[in-house]
């Protein structure tokens, strides 16, 4: 007898609403006032960027600061192909970046006008540009990082604005 | 036989809600961590060898949770296990913080199980988790609404209800007697802080006065799908005799299942015709109550907590672990046997009939039940419990769990 295949093709549509929790007001702040707010240990005082409720290293509360929106590269890459969502931006710069007064890193997507991996080397000092605020919907991509010098013509951009 | 012997020293909660949407998942299992250590006089989280986790998978759409909440629960260069079995994940997470201990690898263990369901949809992670068992459909030509619609109105109730005609048939119990069970989880969870459907005022006729679901079941009979989480903490004899008032021993654990009776065909489940036979559940208890040393559990436990999303469940379960005689519970339910002041008080939790944190469900049985002993419950008995049962339920209606429990050590005679 010969084997032959059959399939049956089907579909499942899923939808997820990942609630944010305790972590809700860094993307609030971020969509409303473009602040990038990390968390700051009761205890040992270590800045937790992104923020957490409790510190990871003692178990204590956390409290909410603001943080500056400059900081340094830790390590990076530049992406050459990706999912549908993100194809069109390729190629583009994603890095591990510590901000100037936090103590982790978050990893965040980083442009720029000449984007070689010499332009993304650990070190690299960065700053924050954000989408306008009716573009803003309180995710990650409300917001990216650039290399400091060419901060200012990124926000001077008419889809782009700089944080106060 | 257990290298060493284990012993619960306590148990934590978070508060149960349709949307916990004011903590994420990992903040959601903190709040049940720290209830439990808040509660375990000297321990603290350095005090930790080993963390055991699990919730159901795909449900809320995020893989190797344990990965993002390994901060949030104490587990910071430690050994942690996932562990996860459908409906029955808290009671196997429950069942390896025993072994954890009692194999002697580690003293003091954290067992965590959650779920917040209001992330994702139940319904959908429910088919994918028993596609092994229904793959049987679409390979029939069934496409997912049509499955949907065959197996009830989506999700468990579709095989409760099947489950619920056979052992009506059986045992001649009424809608009435359903209702009943009903109305006893709900007034007891109003008594108890954390749980999720709390109805202090709630009558037979309430329940009812609702439509039907999937016959026999009407959505009064129905559990909530609730966002929360359990912990428990497991220790040695010696370390829990210096650190708890009443040390819970944990003194027979079992984990059997049998084939679904779904739809009999090919590789899902011909080994079995009724629904409501429970082979599973009487084998598991069996092994469990032999571990223990209990010959006449309807006179040894003192308290269970059975897990009965449906109340027909509730009332074949009890029967099943041999608490009472088969079709004998809806009478002894009718005589208040099983009330908060009865002989035998059954689920005064409020059981998952009135809370359903899925992943979290089949721990918190053997919680509570740990909590009647230790006189710690949020809806203590009256009568003083020595013995208790948690008993857990999942897969396709064929996963079952055990964990008998005593304010003695195991039996030395064995
Ligand atoms: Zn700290």
């Amino acid at each position: 007898m010969v084997f032959q295949e059959h399939q049956i093709r089907d579909k499942i549509l899923i939808e997820y609403k990942y609630t944010m929790g305790g972590q809700s007001k860094f993307f609030i702040e971020l969509m409303n006032n473009k602040k990038i707010l990390g968390t700051k240990c009761r205890k040992c005082k270590k800045v937790w960027l992104p923020p957490r409720i409790n510190c990871s290293e003692c178990y204590e509360d956390t409290d909410w600061i603001e943080l500056p929106h400059t900081g340094t590269i830790q390590v990076s890459t530049i992406v050459w192909y990706g999912a549908a969502a993100f194809i069109q931006n390729v190629p583009y710069g994603c890095a591990f970046i510590k901000l100037d007064k936090a103590d982790t890193a978050m990893f965040q997507g980083v442009f720029s006008e000449n984007l070689v991996p010499s332009k993304l080397k650990k070190g690299q000092r960065v700053k924050a540009v954000f989408k306008k605020k009716e573009n803003r919907e309180g995710k990650m991509t409300d917001f990216f990082f650039v290399p400091e010098d060419e901060w200012e013509r990124w926000i001077n951009k008419p889809e782009y604005e700089g944080g106060d | 036989m257990a290298k060493v012997q284990p012993a619960i020293i306590s148990c934590g909660f978070c508060e149960h809600a349709s949307k916990r949407s004011d903590v994420n998942m990992a903040e959601l299992v903190n709040e049940a961590v720290e209830d439990c250590l808040k509660k375990a006089g000297s321990i603290e989280w350095k005090d930790i060898d080993c963390v055991i986790n699990g919730n159901m998978p795909a449900f809320e759409g995020a893989n190797m949770p344990e990965l993002w909440m390994t901060d949030h629960m104490a587990a910071k260069n430690k050994p942690l296990l996932r562990v996860t079995t459908g409906g029955t994940t808290g009671g196997s997470v429950c069942i390896a913080g025993y072994y954890a201990v009692a194999s002697g690898l580690y003293d003091t263990v954290l067992a965590v199980a959650f779920e917040q369901q209001s992330c994702g949809n139940t319904t959908v992670g429910l088919s994918s988790v028993a596609l092994g068992e229904i793959s049987i459909f679409p390979a029939l030509g069934y496409d997912y609404d049509r499955l949907k619609r065959n197996l009830g109105a989506g999700a468990a109730i579709g095989i409760a209800s099947y489950q619920a005609m056979n052992y009506m048939r059986r045992s001649k119990a009424t809608e009435e007697d359903l209702a009943r069970v009903v109305v006893q989880n709900r007034r007891n969870a109003a008594k108890n802080w954390w749980t999720h459907l709390k109805m202090p005022t709630i009558t037979i006729d309430d329940v009812l006065d609702t439509p039907y679901i999937s016959y026999p079941l009407r959505f009064g009979m129905v559990c909530p799908a609730s966002d929360g989480a359990c912990a428990m903490l497991f220790t040695t004899e010696e370390k829990a005799k210096q650190i708890a008032d009443i040390p819970v021993y944990v003194n027979g654990v079992a984990s059997y299942s049998n084939e679904t009776a779904i739809v009999g065909i090919d590789c899902a489940g011909a080994g079995q015709v009724d629904p409501c036979e429970q082979l599973g559940a009487v084998k598991s208890a069996e092994i469990a109550y032999g571990q223990a040393g209990i010959s006449f559990p309807n006179k040894e436990i003192d308290y269970a907590e059975v897990y009965s999303p449906f109340p027909n469940q509730e009332l074949m379960w009890v029967e099943r672990v041999g608490l009472f005689e088969e079709n004998k519970a809806p009478e002894a339910y009718r005589n208040g046997v099983s009330a908060f002041n009865g002989e035998l008080p059954i689920n005064c939790s409020g059981g998952v009939n009135s809370t359903n944190a899925i992943g979290a469900s089949a721990m918190e049985r053997p919680a509570e039940a740990a909590l009647q002993i230790m006189g710690k419950a949020g809806n203590q008995v009256p009568k003083t419990v020595h013995t208790a049962l948690g008993h857990g339920w999942g897969g396709a209606i064929n996963f079952i769990t055990h964990v008998v429990m005593s304010d003695e050590p195991q039996r030395k005679w064995r």
